[in-house]
């Protein structure tokens, strides 16, 4: 055994050897892990690639392409963890050993071109203004009949699989300005993290949560300077541009004082709430200025009466709503009550729960280029348990489910809506509104 | 090791993706849950008999070792390829085949995860009660092999009472069935397979199964008791047997694993009590009602500080939580675990546990105990630091004595996890010389070159294996 290749992993020795060492190889994660699910490989499940970090940590294997295929080879789902019974957070070190990789071989130039330019840049105008005008170009289906590089043609594959609303040519935050006044008196001044996917793509979740912000009297302010939450650098192992994305949103919310920061992107918030004290060794009230809420948590702990007010009344047709976990809301923030909740005041819907809610889409950053069959796989599974319920509408909190569940659905035209709960919800104040 | 001309015929028998050879894949196909680990030359993911037996003969002309594996969860380094060789991954082989309702029995392929063949059989209104502690990720053709126990074997027995038949793949190639798939009574000649269950696929590699289900019990009922001293919880469990009541589960926690339940979970157990049983009793409602009363009555006589009795399914899973949660806590206490399985009789666990805190105080070494009461199978969990070599020493010295004692109070070497490697040594110890020399026989007469998981319960060379 030799020890030389310790001081050249520094982050999985500095963060994470304590779990690896504490690994006991019960094989518990093959449990819960979708991707072991569907190969029964031991390259799928926790329990492999953490074997695999404690052989390049004692140095008996050396980091090779192969290697970072495997780390790769990971949803990010969490899943792992809860069912671990040493009660380790695999995941964590699996972003670490990601983060190994690129600092060795760094990115290929399709994933440095999302990664640091579109996803990286300061502001998030330019990735709207990217994706509308391939998306107007139709770009996506173009791109996949002509013959394109290897990476960018998977990438765009997974485009197509992935059902994209049509994106507006300006973004939310050029939209709407920097501080909205509620109608109302003020009871609070809350800052909203919009997120790119719904600054640029699902515009409809930032307005819909907004206006019911706006509704109960709180003061919205969306600073201009905010970034990507840096979630998808972090899961890339980019941990350099992770690192500047926590400076450039801290700044950008410290700036004001916030009761309470509002996010309504799954992935998003549990990156606020729980990569950037891993990153910063701080909580988030130092960090970003106040404490962090997704919008569903938010509202259904703070509001569940004065939203049931707001309600409309006499309605008589219910349409089947049924609600899918996105892993990074329920397991990463314990989100799981407060979307049902919410769904459950709804006079025009009646919930249905579908079988194995929390289970992955087989969403997963860039999983989903690299693995795209099990991906595939994953979603289709889920596509028949939404199908079981006879809902009419998926309701969720996820930008990444959204698109990879409603890609599924198109994949067999099927009837059935996917939309974020908060967007039912405005719809609802609305028609309450209305009446 | 393989060269690229041999690696293309089994290339040929089971198509490229099914031969791993990359060395960080391979690492992954090392270990169990002993997690001493040994890198194969090769890993073949088979999809049926044919394909064993195909792989078997190559390995049989090639001179090479062939070990078989299901999820790797066992925990003796059983399926270790520990002389180097190639691991046969049957994963693949998870249909279950038949449910059969009228005859009360299951056939399934060994990849079928014990999980999934529980809920499989409940759906039909049938029950199979062996319930490892890995019974979400272990597959049926592990426990088969190991001869996988549970909470529930006290009253229902573990694997090897449910096995009433098998195909298995002979160290020649040959495929052959023993047993009977559709009867369960069959008795012509040699019990055949008897001698494949718990053989850890040394004679063999099982390829399918035929399994055994009863009618499940009608109503629950679980009691939490409490003790001051061991011993009167060991009396308990003597008592409460010789009042004619079989438990379908009487679980035992020492007090080491009781505090770590409290560090980490905090339901409310007191830090100063020496033992607790976890006991429940099902059957029928009257006669649920009726062992629940005298077991009660029993357990005050003998002295229980006290008794939390679980009136509906909320209270009983409360009342589960200090057994469930007893190995993910100690675990939790050091960066390495180490779970025994020492099982002597009933009457003996007080002098067993006595025996393990004796080695506790003398190596310094922390050791929890809980486990089968009601069977004496014992789990004293060693809780260390791999990293500290002094320390690993200890617990070498400590697993002989534990060992030792244990076969001295006529107890065996295991339960339900095995022989596998690291039990290997202690077989003489328990079977002598004679008996040993019998198991060899068996061995080298169905497989006379030594290829199939060489040198797991029978011992034919010394072979060093290490952490990753």
């Amino acid at each position: 055994m030799t020890t030389s290749n310790v001081n050249s992993l520094p982050l999985i020795e500095g963060y994470y050897e304590e779990q690896i060492i504490r690994c006991m190889k019960c094989g518990m994660c093959q449990s819960t892990c979708p991707v072991y699910y569907e190969d029964s490989l031991e390259t799928g499940c926790a329990r492999g690639k953490l074997a695999l970090s404690e052989a390049l940590l004692h140095g008996k294997l050396e980091p090779n392409h192969k290697i970072e295929m495997i780390f790769n080879k990971c949803l990010l789902c969490h899943a792992c963890a809860q069912a671990c019974p040493v009660g380790l957070s695999p995941d964590k070190v699996f972003a670490a050993a990601r983060a190994e990789m690129v600092k060795r071989y760094d990115m290929p130039w399709i994933k440095s071109i999302i990664y640091r330019k579109l996803l990286g840049e300061g502001k998030l105008s330019s990735l709207t203004g990217v994706l509308s005008l391939a998306n107007r170009l139709k770009l996506f289906s173009l791109a996949r009949s002509l013959s394109i590089p290897k990476m960018l043609g998977k990438s765009v594959e997974r485009l197509s699989f992935v059902d994209l609303p049509d994106i507006p040519s300006r973004s939310f935050m050029d939209r709407f300005p920097e501080i909205l006044e509620p109608k109302s008196k003020v009871i609070g001044d809350v800052g909203y993290f919009v997120g790119c996917a719904q600054n640029s793509v699902f515009q409809d979740v930032a307005e819909a949560s907004v206006n019911v912000l706006l509704s109960l009297g709180y003061r919205v302010i969306i600073p201009k300077d905010q970034g990507c939450c840096g979630f998808p650098h972090y899961g890339a192992g980019d941990f350099e541009t992770l690192k500047q994305k926590i400076v450039q949103n801290s700044s950008a919310f410290k700036k004001y004082k916030l009761d309470a920061i509002i996010i309504s992107c799954a992935t998003g918030g549990s990156g606020l709430k729980d990569v950037y004290p891993e990153m910063t060794k701080e909580d988030n009230i130092n960090t970003l200025g106040a404490k962090v809420y997704d919008i569903s948590e938010f509202l259904a702990e703070k509001h569940l009466d004065d939203l049931k007010k707001m309600m409309p009344k006499n309605i008589k047709e219910k349409e089947k709503v049924t609600y899918h976990d996105a892993c990074h809301l329920n397991r990463l923030q314990g989100v799981f009550n407060q979307p049902r909740e919410l769904l459950n005041i709804m006079p025009s819907y009646e919930f249905v729960e579908m079988e194995n809610s929390t289970k992955c889409c087989g969403e997963g950053g860039g999983f989903t280029v690299y693995y795209q069959d099990i991906s595939t796989s994953v979603a289709n599974r889920k596509r028949e348990t939404i199908k079981n319920t006879g809902a009419k509408v998926v309701a969720l909190g996820c930008p990444g489910c959204r698109a990879q569940i409603s890609g599924a659905l198109k994949q067999e035209r099927l009837n059935i809506d996917t939309k974020h709960t908060v967007c039912l919800l405005w719809d609802e104040i609305k028609k309450g509104k209305g009446q | 090791m393989l060269d690229k001309i041999k690696i293309n015929e089994l290339i040929d028998i089971v198509g490229s993706s099914n031969v791993l050879t990359d060395p960080s894949e391979l690492m992954l196909y090392s270990y169990d849950a002993t997690q001493l680990h040994r890198v194969p030359d090769l890993v073949v993911i088979v999809h049926s008999a044919e394909d064993i037996a195909k792989i078997i003969k190559f390995a049989r002309k090639n001179n090479i070792n062939v070990y078989p594996r299901g999820s790797g969860t066992n925990l003796s380094g059983g399926s270790i390829p520990a002389d180097g060789g190639i691991v046969i991954e049957l994963n693949r082989l998870n249909r279950i085949i038949d449910i059969d309702i009228e005859n009360r029995i299951a056939i399934v392929e060994p990849g079928v995860i014990a999980a999934t063949l529980d809920s499989e059989v409940a759906k039909k209104g049938l029950f199979y009660p062996p319930d490892p502690g890995s019974l979400a990720v272990a597959t049926i053709g592990g426990c088969v092999s190991e001869g996988a126990g549970g909470l529930r074997a006290l009253k229902y027995g573990t694997t090897k009472d449910y096995i009433i038949g098998l195909e298995v793949v002979l160290p020649n190639g040959d495929i052959i069935t023993t047993g009977n798939f559709s009867s369960l009574r069959s008795s012509p000649g040699f019990d055949l397979t008897h001698l494949f269950v718990g053989s850890e696929g040394t004679l063999g590699i099982i390829t399918k199964i035929a399994v055994k289900l009863i009618y499940p019990a009608k109503t629950k009922k679980t009691l939490l008791v409490l003790y001051d001293s061991v011993v009167k919880a060991g009396t308990a469990v003597a008592k409460i047997i010789e009042n004619k009541i079989i438990p379908s589960t009487m679980e035992f926690l020492d007090k080491i694993t009781i505090n770590a339940v409290e560090d980490f979970k905090k339901i409310g157990l007191p830090r100063d009590i020496e033992a607790l049983l976890l006991i429940e009793v099902d059957g029928e409602p009257e006669d649920v009602e009726t062992s629940a009363k005298i077991l009660e009555k029993v357990c005050m006589d003998v002295g229980a500080r006290s008794i939390s009795v679980a009136k509906n399914d909320t209270e009983r899973m409360e009342l589960m939580e200090a057994r469930r949660a007893a190995l993910p806590v100690l675990a939790r206490l050091k960066p390495t675990t180490i779970l025994e399985d020492a099982t002597v009789p009933r009457s003996k666990v007080p002098q067993m546990l006595e025996k393990i805190h004796d080695v506790q105080d003398r190596y310094n070494l922390m050791i929890g105990s809980f486990g089968h009461a009601g069977d004496g199978n014992l789990h004293p969990t060693i809780l260390v630091d791999r990293r500290n070599k002094e320390e690993m020493k200890k617990v070498d010295m400590a697993i002989k004595e534990i060992f030792n004692y244990c076969i001295e109070l006529g107890g065996t070497l295991t339960g339900e996890h095995g022989i596998g490697i690291v039990k290997a040594p202690f077989m003489e110890k328990e079977f002598k010389k004679e008996g040993l020399s019998f198991f060899r026989d068996i061995k080298k007469a169905l497989d006379p070159d030594n290829k199939l998981n060489p040198n797991k319960i029978v011992c034919t060379k010394e072979v060093h294996l290490d952490y990753i």
